[in-house]
C-alpha cells in the first residue's frame, strides 16, 4: 500500500518531469487546429515515392521571423506554427489512383472536422484542392493538395500551413515568392527531403 | 551400559565417521573399532545406517553445470562490492521526491527569470535554408490559390457570364444608343 507521502512524492516527480519537458511541447503545438498530418499520403504510396518533404516547426519559424533578411517572408511566417510540404512521385498508375482516393478521403475528413473547401479545380489531368480552417475572422490553417498526372512526371503536392495566416497577404506576395506552376517545379533543385 | 562402555561407543562412532569419510585411522583406533563392533550391537546398527545413507547419497546423480553460467551464478551468490541499494519502495519514493523537488525548483527558477534567454535554435545557415523551404511551401500555397482564382475567373466569367452575355445585349439608359454586345442580336 502506498502511503500519502508516497502519492505526494510521485506527484512531485511527475510535475517536475512535465515542467522539464514544457519548452519542447510549446514549440510543436500538436493541438493546433490548422495542423494536418500528411504522412498518411506517404503510407498510400510508400516512402520510396517521396521526392521532397519539408517540415518546419514553431521554433525554426520564429527564427525565420526574427532572423531572415526577407521582410516579406518575415511578415508571412509571423504567427505561423508549422509549415509542411510533401511531393510524391505518382509514376506508378496504381500509386496515382491511391493518391487520388487518399486526397478525396483527406478532404472529406477535413470537411467533417470543420475545414472549408475554398476551391476545387479539375482541368487537363490535374486537380487542385484548397481548404482552410477558420476561427472567427482568422484563418488558422490552409491545406493545398495538387495532383498532376498530365505530363511525364506525375506528382502529388501536399502543403499545410498552420497558424494565423493572412490569405490576402499570401496571394499578394505569391508572385514575389518566385514559385512556378506545378508543371514547372524544378524538383531536383529544391531542398532535399528532410524533417526538422 | 556402563560409563566406560558409553565412552567407548562415542569414540567408536567418531572413528566410524572418520573412516566413512575416508580418513586414515591409526592401527590402535582400527583395533579398538573392530573389537568394539564385535561386541556392541548398537554401534553395528549405527554403522549400518551410516553406510546406507552414504550409499543413498552417492546414488543421487550430479547434474552437469554449464560453464558459461558460472559468472552469472557467481554474481548472484557473491557479495560483491558494497554499494547503496534501494531495497524498499519507501526509499525509491524518497529519491523520486528529491529528484522531483529539484526539477521543480530548477523549473521555477527558470520561469521566474526576468527575461529568459532565447535558446539558440538554429544557425544563420540553417535559418537561410529554412527560409528557402518556407518560401517554397508558401509559394506552393500561393500558387494553388492563384490557380483556383484563375479557374474561377475563367470558368465563371468567361464560360458562364461571357456566354450569357454573348446571347444578350445591354441597353444603355439616357442618351447613349443601344450598343450591341459581341455576338448579340442587337435587340
Amino acid at each position: 500500500m502506498v502511503s500519502r507521502s508516497g502519492h505526494a512524492s510521485t506527484l512531485v516527480l511527475a510535475l517536475g518531469l512535465v515542467l522539464a519537458s514544457a519548452p519542447d511541447r510549446a514549440q510543436t503545438k500538436p493541438d493546433s487546429p490548422g495542423l494536418v498530418d500528411g504522412t498518411r499520403l506517404v503510407e498510400l504510396v510508400g516512402e520510396d515515392s517521396v521526392r521532397l518533404r519539408v517540415s518546419l516547426g514553431g521554433s525554426i519559424l520564429r527564427a525565420i521571423a526574427a532572423g531572415s533578411d526577407d521582410s516579406d517572408l518575415q511578415s508571412l511566417v509571423t504567427g505561423l506554427e508549422s509549415i509542411y510540404a510533401l511531393i510524391l512521385d505518382l509514376g506508378d498508375p496504381e500509386h496515382a489512383a491511391r493518391a487520388r482516393k487518399g486526397a478525396r478521403d483527406l478532404e472529406a475528413e477535413l470537411r467533417r472536422k470543420g475545414w472549408e473547401e475554398l476551391a476545387f479545380v479539375q482541368e487537363e489531368g490535374s486537380t487542385v484542392r484548397v481548404l482552410i480552417r477558420s476561427q472567427g475572422e482568422r484563418v488558422r490553417g490552409l491545406v493545398a493538395i495538387l495532383i498532376d498526372t498530365s505530363d511525364d512526371e506525375p506528382a502529388l503536392v501536399f502543403a499545410n500551413v498552420a497558424g494565423t495566416l493572412d490569405l490576402g497577404r499570401l496571394q499578394e506576395l505569391g508572385a514575389g515568392l518566385n514559385v512556378p506552376g506545378l508543371k514547372d517545379l524544378q524538383l531536383p533543385e529544391r531542398p532535399s527531403p528532410q524533417r526538422r | 551400559m556402563s560409563t566406560v562402555d558409553r565412552i567407548d561407543c562415542e569414540r567408536v562412532r567418531a572413528a566410524t565417521h572418520r573412516r566413512l569419510d575416508g580418513d586414515a585411522l591409526s592401527a590402535a583406533d582400527l583395533a579398538l573399532l573392530d573389537a568394539h563392533l564385535a561386541t556392541c550391537a548398537a554401534c553395528r546398527t549405527a554403522l549400518s545406517e551410516l553406510e546406507t545413507i552414504q550409499q543413498a547419497l552417492r546414488a543421487i546423480p550430479v547434474p552437469s553445470f554449464p560453464s558459461h553460467d558460472l559468472p552469472r551464478v557467481w554474481a548472484r551468490t557473491s557479495r560483491g562490492t558494497p554499494s547503496v541499494r534501494l531495497t524498499s519502495r519507501r526509499a525509491v519514493l524518497r529519491v523520486a521526491a528529491a529528484v522531483g523537488g529539484l526539477a521543480l525548483a530548477l523549473g521555477g527558477l527558470w520561469w521566474s527569470l526576468p527575461s529568459r534567454p532565447e535558446m539558440p535554435v538554429a544557425s544563420a545557415a540553417e535559418i537561410r535554408r529554412a527560409a528557402d523551404e518556407a518560401r517554397f511551401v508558401l509559394g506552393v500555397a500561393a500558387n494553388a490559390l492563384a490557380r483556383t482564382e484563375r479557374a474561377a475567373t475563367d470558368g465563371v466569367l468567361v464560360r458562364g457570364v461571357g456566354a450569357a452575355l454573348d446571347r444578350t445585349s445591354i441597353r444603355w439608359s439616357g442618351a447613349a444608343p443601344a450598343r450591341p454586345v459581341k455576338g448579340g442580336d442587337g435587340v
